[in-house]
Formats: structure tokens, C-alpha cells, sequence
């Protein structure tokens, strides 16, 4: 492995150091690495695998014409990144996350995060790792499992590929599905998948945690399978517990003015909010469960009243009566 | 047992690091190898195949000056090419992206377009923003995620104001924060609380805002490297029964031991103060019972009198 690693660091420097383009057999000669006595297209088929591995690293080579020959030679401004100015405060958030979501097997793009962070300027060297975290905690089922299958389906939904996996779902049937994967999201330390279930033609959210034996379709590993909708938003998917369900009524809540500032974080960019003349704030969304918005309701006040429809306001104070009822002296 | 790592990754790192290798310079193993995801025995070996690597003549001159030396890594002269900071790849700013979701950074950020800059052409940030999602509803939070953790860095103590679940207010206190860390998503510091003289954790997305007061603490030496999220049963333990378990999991009540039965479940969940488990078992509508002990019974019949007289106007 070091032999190839060598090769690999002798190209970049090569390429990187010349200020001209050189041809392949330029490269072959001057770059340690290469095998003596290789026939001409082993040599090629290598070299093309070599370039491969520079453009995952970042290094970007122009080809350009060389008396009739491919020339090669760095393209500068893909390939240099231009100085970022960071604050103190952006280089510890920096240092800060990658300490504890890098090795957090439960992040599924640890490595790159790492490499990305380096690249940005760097971890070490400097007093910070005091804010840095032990890892391990983003998920707690699995987090190998959920951060290696949501790194697999992220790769898909990059390249376009239907994915396909055995899925359980909350009744313990467990079904084979075929999807075409548009987005995926975190959400309270699980993945999910949202895509288009050929099978059924409709829209769908797998959480990965039920997924069992998934396939990126080999077929055409570099041709995408299908396209995703143009207006797809994957955060529209990011729905609240009482948004689950197949017919949803607006409702309209309100958050007091001492609480309205919580309002952004609480619900999660789904309905809009509209601040009041006295600082409150309404919010009107859709919910599918009107017993399951009184329960988000009373878990994240106080604060929070229901204002819309006069079902929700009876719906939470019937529940309110029952816990005082099951509570009484 | 982990992963093995590819050459193309052992490149990649190695590529990464090398705008580091200052000339002249002694950089901590553990320090490089951490800032870069390997082991520092992993990075020891990249190092010892990056010092045999350079450009033509191959000369000693031409070759990367630089070797371990115990636990450092000298760096002699520069290196011969490859200097500057190669652009991110599109899955390295993904990765980035993913990252500073989940603390508080929304697509449109300025941190985030800033650093869209040093991307490669290839990276789509709009299909990033579309298709990946770490957190949703994070209105301010990078600020305030950026301010705890710089403080925590420069041992500054800060002035937050924070809604606590517990009472259900909103109010200033005033912490030194010691270290952060993550749990199912949320972002949490650990901090000591000036006010009450007590280390305390404070969930990030609590705090409507966090300003650094520029006045330094000094921190305890041997302080626990990480933390991790634990609940205090400082105020007693409660037992819960649930009428139904079907949709009971266990991970939404912490530290809790359960017992389930063929229709319903018990609980003993422990609380540091009672506000939190009320409104817990407030919001499962009269389908959960505390059984004991009285304080707590107490605390939920409260709650709920006065979520009624709330929604009563």
C-alpha cells in the first residue's frame, strides 16, 4: 500500500510543482512509482486511476493539447482553495464539531469532515479541544449501523441511484422496497430516508434504524437512475410528531410573548409564524393528530396555547382533566 | 473493529495536511494525526512514506523534510509543491455542511457561504441544502453555538439567557463553560454555574442568546476530557405507570428502568427537580400515572391545573 500511496503523493507534488503541461510519458519517466518495463496500456489504465484518486482528493488536472498528445497539468483555480478568514469564535466552532461528530460513528461522513477541517486551517496547533467532546453520542441505536447505511444512501442520493433494502415498519411487518432516494435528514438521533417508492409511486420516509440488507442498484454505476423533483426540499419532510397521518386540518397556536423566541427552534421551519403588535407570535400549521399536537403542546411549554380549531382547546383540556383526575389527593 | 483505511484515503489525508508542515517547526503527533481523523500510530506510518516521497530529481533536497521524532513531527524545509490548501471536495463540504447543521448553521448562513468559497465547482450547495438535513428550526443558534464554545476555549465565562424545562422560565445566568457535547442531535455544555456554585448542563438550543463577558476563569485541572449526557436523580426516583406501552420507548425517558407488562409498563424514572418529569407525564393526557412518591404526584396535578387555567385564559 505505501508503494501506491508514494506514487500518488510523487504525482501530486510532480503535477503541482511543473509549470507547464507534461505528457503521460513525461509523467511516467519523472514520477517514482511507476513500473519499469510496464507495457503502454497497463500504464495508462494505472495512470487514469491515479488522476481518479487526485480529483477525490481535490487535485483538479486541466489536459490540454501537447503537439498532438495529452498535456497535464494542475488547474490552479479548481484546485487551490483562496484563504477563508475565520474568527476565533468560527475556527473553535470548526475544531468543536469536528472533535465530536468526526469520530462519532454515528455521523456518516466522519473522514471527509476530518479531511475538510484540515483543509479549513486545522485543529492542531492551537490551545483549543478544551470544548471538544467525547463522541459517540449523535445516535444511541446503533450508531455504526444507522451511520454506515445513512452514508450509503447520502452517497445515492448524490449519484441518483435507486437503493433497495428489506424495511420493518412500526407493526412488525417487514416488506422489500425499491426507492428512489431524493434527500435524507437527522432527526433526535436517527436517519431517515425520503424518496419515491417505485412500487407504489408515492413519496415516502424510511427511518434507517428499520432497514435491513440495503443495495445501490450496480447497474451503470455512473449513470443516474432518475432525476429528483426540481422543487424537492428535504427539510418539508422534517415533520413534527402530530404531522404524521394522511389528513391534515390547519391549526393555529399561540406562543406568549416571553416565549415567542423559542418559536423558531420549536418548530422546526414546518407552518409559518407570524409575530403579534404585543410580541406573541401565532403559529399556524398543519397537524394529522389533534391529540398528539395537545401532548407537543404541554411537552414543550409553558407558554404555548391553542387558539385553532375549538377541537384542539377541548382535545387538551380533556387530557389536562384526566391528569388532574388520575392525580388528585 | 474498525474499517480498514484505502491508500486513496491515507493520499487524501496526507494531501491535507501538508499546507501544515511549517517549515521549521515541531507539531505534536497526537495533535496532527487528530486534526486529520487518524490514530497517531496510523499518521506516524503516512508520515514515514511522506518523507520518502518528492519531486524529480529525487534528491535529498527534493524529497518532504520531515520525520518522527517520538511523539513529534519535525518538519525541516517546506515541502517541495503543493503548499496551499487544496479546494473541499463536493462530499468533503457535505460533510462540513452536515456538521454545521447540527449546530445551529442553516443553509444561507454566512459561515456556510463563506466557506461554499473554498469548495470545489462541483459541489452543489443548493442540492446540499435541498438533500441534507442535520437540524431543522435553528434560528440563532450558530451564534450562540459559535460564543459557548470560543468561551470554552479561552476560559471566558458568559452570560446566558436561558429557558430552563424544568421551571418552565426564562432567565440570565451567568456560567463558565467547560466543555460541549452532543446527544441525539442536541448540543449541550457543560458548564459551572456562577449563580448556584454547581457545574450544570445547559442544552444549546435553550438559550436565546449567549454573550461573552470577556472576564476569564480558571479551569480545574484534570477535568474530564469528555462528558456525556446523564440524568441527575438529585431530586428522588418516581414510579410511572403507563396504561399502554405500544408506543413507549424507553430512550425518551432518561436513566429510566422499565417493566413491561402484557398491556401497560412501569417506570422508575429519576428527576433532579420536578418540573421536567410533570410535564412529561402531564403530556401523555391522563394515559401515565405517577404512583409515588407524593411530591411528585403533586407536581403533575399542579402542572396540569395550571396548563388548564392557562388555556382558560
Amino acid at each position: 500500500m505505501s508503494d501506491l500511496i508514494e506514487r500518488l503523493v510523487n504525482l501530486a507534488l510532480y503535477l503541482a510543482s511543473t509549470r507547464t503541461p507534461v505528457s503521460a510519458e513525461t509523467i511516467r519517466a519523472e514520477v517514482i512509482g511507476y513500473p519499469d518495463g510496464q507495457d503502454e496500456d497497463a500504464f495508462l489504465r494505472m495512470f487514469e486511476r491515479d488522476k481518479k484518486q487526485l480529483r477525490a482528493c481535490g487535485l483538479m488536472l486541466e489536459v490540454v493539447d501537447l503537439e498532438g498528445v495529452p498535456g497535464y497539468r494542475v488547474d490552479a483555480d479548481a484546485s487551490y482553495a483562496g484563504e477563508v478568514r475565520l474568527t476565533d469564535a468560527e475556527r473553535a466552532t470548526l475544531r468543536a464539531v469536528a472533535a465530536a461528530l468526526a469520530s462519532d460513528p454515528g455521523f456518516p461522513f466522519g473522514s471527509d469532515l476530518a479531511i475538510a477541517v484540515a483543509k479549513l486551517g486545522g485543529t492542531q496547533g492551537e490551545a483549543g479541544g478544551v470544548a471538544a467532546s467525547a463522541p459517540g453520542a449523535l445516535t444511541d441505536e446503533a450508531p455504526d449501523v444507522q451511520g454506515a447505511v445513512a452514508a450509503v444512501l447520502a452517497e445515492a442520493v448524490a449519484s441518483r441511484k435507486r437503493v433497495g433494502f428489506g424495511y420493518t415498519n412500526a407493526a412488525g411487518e417487514t416488506h422489500d422496497r425499491e426507492v428512489e432516494p431524493y434527500g435524507v435528514f437527522f432527526s433526535d438521533g436517527r436517519w431517515y430516508v425520503v424518496g419515491r417508492d417505485t412500487e407504489r409511486d408515492s413519496r415516502r420516509t424510511y427511518a434507517v434504524r428499520r432497514m435491513r440488507d440495503v443495495v445501490v442498484n450496480p447497474r451503470k454505476p455512473a449513470a443516474p437512475d432518475f432525476e429528483a423533483p426540481a422543487d424537492f426540499s428535504v427539510v418539508q419532510h422534517m415533520l413534527l410528531p402530530f404531522q404524521y397521518g394522511p389528513d391534515t386540518s390547519e391549526c393555529q397556536l399561540r406562543f406568549s410573548a416571553e416565549d415567542a423566541w423559542r418559536a423558531p427552534r420549536l418548530t422546526g421551519g414546518q407552518g409559518t409564524l407570524e409575530t403579534q403588535p404585543d410580541g406573541s407570535a401565532i403559529w399556524r400549521v398543519g397537524a394529522a393528530s389533534l391529540p398528539r399536537l395537545a401532548r407537543w403542546i404541554v411537552e414543550n411549554g409553558p407558554g404555548i396555547t391553542p387558539v385553532s380549531p375549538p377541537e384542539l382547546r377541548e382535545t387538551l383540556a380533556d387530557g389536562l382533566r384526566k391528569v388532574v383526575a388520575r392525580h388528585g389527593a | 473493529m474498525a474499517p480498514k483505511t484505502t491508500a486513496a484515503e491515507r493520499t487524501r489525508r496526507l494531501l491535507a495536511i501538508l499546507p501544515a508542515l511549517t517549515p521549521g517547526t515541531e507539531i505534536p503527533l497526537a495533535s496532527l494525526a487528530a486534526s486529520v481523523g487518524a490514530t497517531p500510530a496510523e499518521l506516524a506510518a503516512d508520515i514515514t512514506t511522506l518523507s520518502m516521497c518528492g519531486v524529480p530529481p529525487f534528491d535529498p533536497y527534493d524529497l518532504v523534510d520531515v520525520f518522527i521524532d517520538g511523539e513529534t513531527v519535525v518538519v525541516g524545509m517546506g515541502v517541495p509543491a503543493l503548499d496551499r490548501a487544496v479546494r473541499l471536495t463536493p462530499a468533503e463540504a457535505r460533510a462540513l455542511v452536515a456538521a454545521l447543521q447540527t449546530a445551529g448553521f442553516a443553509p444561507g448562513d454566512p459561515l456556510l457561504a463563506r466557506l461554499a468559497t473554498v469548495a470545489s465547482a462541483e459541489t452543489d450547495t443548493d442540492a446540499l441544502a435541498a438533500h441534507i438535513r442535520t437540524a431543522a428550526g435553528s434560528d440563532g443558534l450558530g451564534d450562540v453555538y459559535a460564543t459557548i464554545v470560543a468561551a470554552a476555549d479561552a476560559a471566558e465565562s458568559v452570560v446566558i439567557t436561558y429557558f430552563s424545562a424544568s421551571s418552565g422560565t426564562t432567565r440570565t445566568r451567568r456560567i463558565q463553560p467547560l466543555r460541549v457535547f452532543n446527544n441525539r442531535g442536541a448540543w449541550y455544555v457543560q458548564a459551572l454555574d456562577e449563580g448556584r456554585a454547581e457545574e450544570r448542563t445547559f442544552r444549546l438550543d435553550r438559550m436565546r442568546d449567549a454573550v461573552a463577558t470577556g472576564e476569564h476563569f480558571v479551569r480545574v485541572a484534570g477535568a474530564a476530557p469528555g462528558a456525556t449526557f446523564e440524568m441527575s436523580a438529585a431530586g428522588g426516583t418516581a414510579s410511572v405507570h403507563f396504561d399502554d406501552a405500544s408506543g413507549l420507548e424507553e430512550r425518551d425517558w432518561p436513566g429510566a428502568t422499565m417493566t413491561r407488562a402484557a398491556v401497560g409498563a412501569e417506570a422508575q424514572v429519576p428527576y433532579a427537580t420536578t418540573g421536567w418529569l410533570a410535564r412529561r407525564v402531564a403530556a401523555a393526557m391522563g394515559a401515565a400515572e405517577v404512583t409515588g412518591p407524593a411530591e411528585m404526584r403533586d407536581a403533575v396535578r399542579v402542572l396540569a391545573e395550571e396548563l388548564l387555567a392557562e388555556i382558560d385564559g
